[in-house]
């Protein structure tokens, strides 16, 4: 079973506050995942369900760092390391797989991502079985600090921080950089940047690169949150970051963080708003409502230009 | 300087282009007119690399051109504005011209370039700023000349880009390549606005269902009954 | 599209679904003179068919994907596990559920057609709302229904006994009922595909734009497909439950939804034929390798290879084994079977940007 409510953090304080912090913070979690999917998305049509994968990656670095390596106190090494084997399984998914396949149907592309999955889940068992393994993450992470009642864990503040440095970061390089130019061109419309002379290979890569970090980062943020790792870490995620996506308008940045955090805001809203005996159904209600939510807008909240369909 | 020679494109069982040949030379406007499917806009998407070619030959410079990647050919010196003008409508005008500069590497002359077009075309500088997608048909237009030109290139090509625009804003389009010319550039333009074409352009090819039926100085064509009867066919 | 609607001999019409159905036969009947093991391999192989062929109906002939299919397969499995259990199992395992389910006892076939009812009924009642989005809309917000199913299976125990195992299912299916019923299948989706509604859909899939102007409406057309489909793979659902005896939700979850349309478009995505070719492929060589696994003592390989052999196929072929073309007549000569010889050429249009990546260097 997949809950949502496992990934970043679970419930307790009844008020307000505490719920939009929650809600803000398993937002933000959301609008990561979902913004590395649309990403890649947006520069050649693939939805990559290999992205959870990433994600696993990330959190396998981690543990082979805290229990091989050093240990987690050393944790600027530990960021790094792990962003970087996130962006290096990105890299090498793109080169390996997805670029012999860039020209063909979308569904050969997402199969091939499918195929991807299943092949880096099962290395995963295969070498550390399919069993959790714990990460030695620090204490610290999983202290408190109190504002009256309400009640602020540490975990979901570095949550937030992280969100935000990468949002700002990647909009400054979204708007600021000619690659980052290239890519949001791209991502509108492909053919036309490649007749403007912009490098498809390179452009893509890029994208690649990116998402991979963004995976990295939900590495960090989901490991400090459970402490453990396991093959099938990713799923979840990758799941809840498409649904976000698909809200968010499939290829629209901007849309992928807004579908990240409404689908935060909903299912912390449910859990509240449904009565007890239909709250272990909670997950249910939040993908209904994403389904009533594409009905009154099909083309998402922010709808992208490629998304739409042409006829 | 351009020469395509038997040039044959299919897509799937059908064949847009069979068996076309045409030369641009430098400092010239060729036309090429022809109705809605006469395989016009194939002939561009060949040049410019978007699509592949059954058989014959493109070269440019006296160099081979057909097989070159998209993003090549922009390197090598080809421009295209294809039909539909295809701005990037969530970027601003800035971006997308900084996009057209994307095959320069002298970036402080890109930048003087960008400037004069800029007066060029003086209502872009307006909207530098302003999503491309609020531009009219019109300010569309200007902008996918003006980024098009931005690559500095040796030949500009540009489909039809009369299409859906305004009697009075085609006059603008036209004046401009008028003064394109006068700078020196080469130009091949796809058009189905016959007239117009003929004024602009010192050479024609009239091309019908994937094959030139007439080809000559656009003086000399304009008198030739062969093409007012092609021409009214279709204008 | 064009072969379908040129007059030929009977054999050359009928010949895309007497091809595979040959296939189909010849691989059942060879599985009778193997062991026990190997009628079950091929029982499920047969399983795994029907679904795969009624995949293929909404999406070959639409050209829009769905990730919500195995939710009809669960919805099958459970309305045979419940209608068929003996009343003395169901007391122990789903005591809260209502009086005339806990008491049913009904005959296998009469289960099996509820069971496709019931999964096309579901099949109609979200078809409604989700054919009117857009083709990748509409795929995703079908990952969102499988979520939602998932979601109720595991946790309405009153119904479903929830994460634990529906178990003492009436086993009643081998590889001879296995067998029928994938032709039968297989009948529908060949009968579907010649029909006017499946002419029509693929009308849609090749040109929206034009099919539209000839008043087709691309919602209704969908939405039938979907629900033949729905029916279909609701059939294998409740093979499914015969097959094994025992169920529980995280069968009709993500593993098979990816095996499923792996299979698809392995085989090739806009044909019967590469439906059952890709069915049969993979099935085959799963199971074969799950023997040597077994044999070398090495866990999870078997899903290793597959993925490996399958990122090979889809970088060799991408359209598939068949090419999404169906079986010829004559199958050799002339052409040869479909799995040779280039793919089908695809009609591309002629306008400047598609937003499609293209050729580079």
């Amino acid at each position: 079973m997949l809950e949502l409510a496992n990934l970043p953090l679970a419930l307790d304080g009844p008020t307000v506050a505490q719920n939009a912090i929650d809600a803000i913070s398993r937002g933000s979690f959301f609008a990561l995942v979902a913004l590395g999917v649309a990403l890649i998305f947006g520069v050649m049509q693939l939805i990559n369900f290999a992205h959870g994968e990433l994600i696993m990656a990330g959190g396998y670095a981690m543990f082979i760092f805290t229990s091989e390596f050093l240990d987690a106190a050393v944790w600027p090494l530990l960021i790094l390391w792990t962003l970087f084997v996130s962006a290096m399984f990105a890299l090498a998914m793109e080169r390996l797989a997805f670029r012999p396949v860039r020209r063909e149907s979308p569904t050969t592309m997402l199969v091939t991502s499918f195929a991807v999955s299943t092949l880096l889940v099962n290395i995963a068992v295969l070498v550390w079985d399919s069993l959790g393994r714990s990460v030695p993450i620090g204490g610290v992470v999983l202290e408190n600090w109190f504002a009256g009642d309400v009640r602020i864990r540490k975990v979901d503040v570095i949550t937030l921080g992280v969100a935000a440095f990468l949002l700002l970061s990647l909009t400054f390089f979204m708007k600021r950089t000619a690659l980052g130019v290239q890519i949001r061109a791209a991502s509108e419309d492909f053919r036309m940047a490649q007749f403007l002379g912009v490098k498809a290979n390179r452009v893509i890569a890029t994208a690649f690169l990116i998402s991979g970090l963004l995976a990295g980062a939900v590495a960090l943020i989901a490991v400090s949150n459970s402490g453990s790792v396991s093959p099938a870490m990713g799923l979840a995620p990758l799941l809840a970051g498409l649904v976000a996506t698909v809200l968010g308008g499939m290829t629209s940045l901007v849309g992928a963080v807004v579908g990240g955090f409404v689908l935060g805001g909903l299912s912390t809203g449910l859990e509240q708003a449904l009565p007890t005996d239909l709250r272990e159904f909670r997950d249910a209600f939040v993908y209904a409502a994403v389904i009533l939510i594409l009905l009154v807008r099909p083309q998402g909240i922010l709808p992208g230009r490629a998304a739409r369909e042409r006829v | 300087m351009l020469v395509v020679d038997d040039l044959v494109v299919r897509y799937g069982s059908i064949a847009a282009l069979q068996g076309v040949s045409l030369t641009v030379e430098p400092g010239e406007i060729v036309g090429v007119i022809g109705p809605n499917g006469a395989g016009k806009s194939t002939l561009m998407l060949a040049i410019a690399g978007g699509v592949p070619a059954a058989s014959g030959t493109i070269s440019f410079e006296g160099q081979p051109l057909l097989g070159v990647a998209p993003e090549r050919v922009v390197e090598r010196g080809i421009s295209l504005v294809p039909e539909g003008r295809h701005i990037f409508s969530r970027l601003t005008v800035g971006e997308n011209l900084l996009l057209g500069a994307t095959p320069r590497t002298d970036k402080a002359e890109a930048a003087r370039h960008r400037e004069e077009l800029l007066d060029l075309f003086p209502i872009l500088r307006e909207y530098l700023r302003t999503p491309a997608g609020r531009l009219s048909g019109g300010e569309q237009q200007m902008l996918a000349i003006a980024r098009a030109l931005l690559a500095k290139p040796k030949l500009l090509m540009l489909d039809e880009p009369s299409l859906g625009l305004a009697p009075i804003v085609i006059d603008r389009v036209f004046e401009t390549l008028e003064e394109l010319k006068a700078q020196g550039m080469t130009i091949l333009l796809v058009e189905q606005n016959a007239a117009r074409t003929v004024e602009v352009a010192d050479r024609l090819y009239v091309l019908r269902t994937g094959v030139i039926e007439l080809s000559g100085p656009s003086a000399e064509l304009a008198h030739d009954p062969r093409f007012e009867e092609a021409f009214l066919g279709f204008a | 599209m064009r072969d379908r609607l040129l007059p030929g001999s009977v054999g050359e019409r009928a010949w895309p679904l007497l091809g595979p159905a040959l296939i189909v036969v010849a691989l059942a009947l060879l599985s009778l003179l193997g062991s026990e093991a190997l009628e079950r391999k091929a029982t499920f192989m047969l399983i795994n068919l029907v679904f795969v062929v009624g995949l293929y109906v909404f999406v070959g002939n639409s050209g829009v994907l769905s990730f919500g299919h195995a939710s009809f397969m669960g919805l099958g499995a459970y309305t045979v596990a419940i209608l068929t259990s003996r009343p003395q199992v169901k007391r122990v395992l789903i005591p809260d559920a209502p009086d005339f389910l806990r008491t049913a006892n009904l005959n296998t076939i009469l289960a099996i057609l509820l069971a496709i009812l019931v999964a096309a009924a579901f099949a109609a009642i979200i078809a409604l709302p989700l054919m009117r989005l857009s083709g990748l809309a509409a795929g995703i917000a079908t990952l969102a229904v499988l979520l939602v199913v998932n979601v109720v299976l595991s946790r309405w125990e009153a119904l479903t006994g929830g994460l634990t195992s529906f178990s003492s299912i009436r086993r009643d299916v081998g590889v001879f009922s296995a067998l029928i019923w994938a032709l039968i299948a297989m009948a529908v989706a060949y009968l579907y595909q010649r029909s006017r509604f499946g002419l029509r859909l693929r009308g849609t899939r090749e040109d929206a734009l034009a099919a539209r102007s000839l008043g087709i409406s691309v919602v209704r057309e969908r939405s039938i497909a979907f629900v033949v489909s729905g029916g279909l793979v609701g059939l294998s659902g409740a093979l499914y439950a015969q097959f094994l005896g025992t169920i529980t939700p995280t069968l009709f979850f993500l593993s098979i939804t990816f095996t499923t349309i792996a299979m698809l478009v392995i085989g090739g995505i806009n044909s019967l034929a590469g439906a059952v070719v890709g069915a049969v492929v993979i099935s085959g060589l799963s199971e074969g390798l799950r023997e040597v696994e077994k044999a070398s003592d090495t866990k999870n390989i078997t899903e290793i290879v597959l993925a490996l052999i399958l990122l090979g196929i889809l970088i060799v072929r991408p359209r598939g084994l068949t090419g999404g073309r169906e079986f010829r007549w004559p199958p050799f000569g002339r052409g040869g079977a479909a799995p040779s010889g280039p793919a089908a050429p695809t009609p591309e249009r002629p306008t400047a940007a598609t937003g499609q990546p293209a050729p580079d260097a």
